[in-house]
């Protein structure tokens, strides 16, 4: 299962204030997919520090796709991997 | 586990220190014009009118020019800057570079143009190369990317420029034709300064002030501009040129603040108001700047250059970069909290941290020594008056940026209820 937020069309930081409030909630066995205005460097750090797994990737029109799921579930990024 | 971990952003105080050594050179270069008063208001080319520009364009731009790339080449390439632990010692090299060329200038203190020239360029330089490296092997918005690379051989050859002027200023070098340093500024302010803001307003003005984005055919043809009108003033002095062409350097400035103005009055979105402000005071005044230049010069009216300078040098650039700079500081600051509470832990919003109302009231000082800075341009009597204006303005907006900084370090989660 996985959870999808479409982000794109807010201002910044409010992309990764939503991505945040998202995970508090995210249960395991399961995956947030976010697609987002910029490539989302400055939540990766935040990431790791909560113990948190994902796949993140940008594309040429500068907007981004993450994948984001616990440590523990890090199998169900595989089918997030870039082409 | 990090699938990309190599596309981590610094660490937010990396940036921070950047931003607020920025605004302390603002600080300082109010301080020095409320001390010379009118000497750095009579001509281009006295010592005191050095000091002023370089504590402006070195001191203050670029500064925050280095803290916002560090803050923002992760973002817009997925590439963080490589080196990043030499970057502390980068900042305390730049800055040391940059207070050497100013005591240079004052005191026609020679002995210390080596060592100035030495810092600048061992650390702009290096950083430049890092820069484009990151650039290089980064993916993400393509345009922003070959705007950021354009900026930065900018930047390099400015310093370059840079160092052969100051050689000659010291008896070093033969000098060279006057125009070169119109080559060398306008390297420095159109290609490196203004080529910058502009790669960064291509995703900063939808995202942070809700503006439509430019089209990327549109921003693609402005960057050819930029380069035609940096080979004009490369070849200016060497080759004969027709008069309309020698015009052509301004055109990207004001074709900028043109399209920013545009975007931002056509916004279907208004987001962060105190921002939109800072920056249509700072395009309004670059238009202004670029108009001024086509003055004619008279013995009651101020010199075009002058005026264009102060326009553009002492107003319309600082308040593009100081209004991004209370923006990002305040990011920074929510960031670094975010890094340090752990998860479930609920923390202020980056509104909260920077209050919209605090942030009015340092546009309302920075717009007040804008009126001032401008009067003493074309009075120069005022020009005390103006300096005292100018640091007081930068230096609330010191203390606001570094307030909201301690308050985000202070912050403590109140306890769960029950």
């Amino acid at each position: 299962m996985k959870l999808r937020l479409d982000l794109r069309g807010l201002a910044a930081p409010e992309p990764m204030e939503r991505i945040l409030d998202a995970l508090q909630a995210l249960p395991r066995g399961q995956c947030l997919v976010a697609l987002t205005p910029m490539y989302p460097a400055h939540l990766l750090p935040i990431l790791d520090a909560w113990g948190m797994a994902y796949r993140a990737s940008a594309d040429a029109a500068g907007t981004a796709r993450i994948a984001i799921c616990h440590a523990d579930d890090a199998a169900l990024l595989e089918a997030h991997a870039p082409p | 586990m990090s699938g990309l971990a190599f596309a981590e952003a610094p660490p937010p105080s990396l940036p921070l220190r950047f931003l607020l050594t920025a605004l302390g050179w603002g600080v300082f270069a109010g301080v020095w014009l409320a001390w010379v008063g009118a000497e750095a208001m009579l001509s281009r080319w006295t010592p005191a009118t050095l000091v002023l520009v370089h504590a402006l364009v070195l001191g203050l731009l670029g500064n925050a020019m280095l803290g916002s790339l560090l803050q923002f080449l992760p973002v817009a390439t997925a590439s963080p800057l490589p080196g990043r632990g030499a970057m502390p010692w980068l900042h305390m090299g730049f800055n040391a570079g940059v207070a050497l060329l100013l005591a240079t200038f004052a005191r026609n203190a020679y002995a210390l143009a080596l060592p100035a020239t030495g810092l600048l360029a061992g650390t702009l330089l290096p950083f430049a190369a890092l820069a484009l490296w990151a650039v290089a092997r980064g993916r993400g918005d393509a345009q922003a990317r070959r705007g950021i690379a354009l900026a930065l051989l900018a930047l390099a050859a400015t310093v370059a420029t840079g160092a052969w002027l100051l050689s000659a200023r010291t008896g070093w070098l033969a000098p060279p034709v006057r125009s070169f340093t119109d080559l060398h500024a306008g390297l420095g302010i159109v290609g490196w300064v203004v080529g910058l803001l502009a790669a960064v307003a291509g995703i900063a003005l939808p995202t942070l002030q809700g503006t439509r984005a430019l089209p990327a055919r549109a921003y693609a043809a402005w960057r050819t501009l930029l380069v035609a009108a940096l080979a004009v003033l490369a070849l200016d002095g060497h080759w004969p040129l027709p008069s309309p062409l020698r015009a052509l350097p301004v055109l990207p400035v004001a074709v900028f603040a043109a399209a920013a103005l545009a975007l931002q009055m056509r916004s279907p979105h208004v987001r962060n108001p105190v921002l939109r402000r800072f920056w249509m005071l700072g395009c309004a005044s670059l238009l202004l700047a670029c108009a001024a230049l086509a003055l004619p010069e008279g013995p009651h009216l101020p010199a075009p250059a002058l005026l264009a300078g102060v326009l553009a040098l002492a107003v319309g650039l600082p308040a593009l970069v100081v209004g991004m700079a209370l923006e990002i500081t305040a990011f920074l600051a929510w960031i670094a909290l975010r890094r340090r509470m752990p998860r479930g832990t609920r923390v202020p919003g980056v509104g909260r941290l920077f209050e919209e109302a605090h942030k009015q009231r340092l546009f309302a000082l920075h717009a007040a020594a804008a009126a001032l800075l401008v009067l003493a341009a074309c009075a120069p009597a005022w020009a005390r008056v103006a300096g005292v204006a100018m640091a007081l303005a930068h230096a609330a907006a010191l203390h606001g940026a570094w307030r909201c900084w301690r308050g985000a370090a202070r912050f403590v989660p109140s306890p769960p209820a029950g």
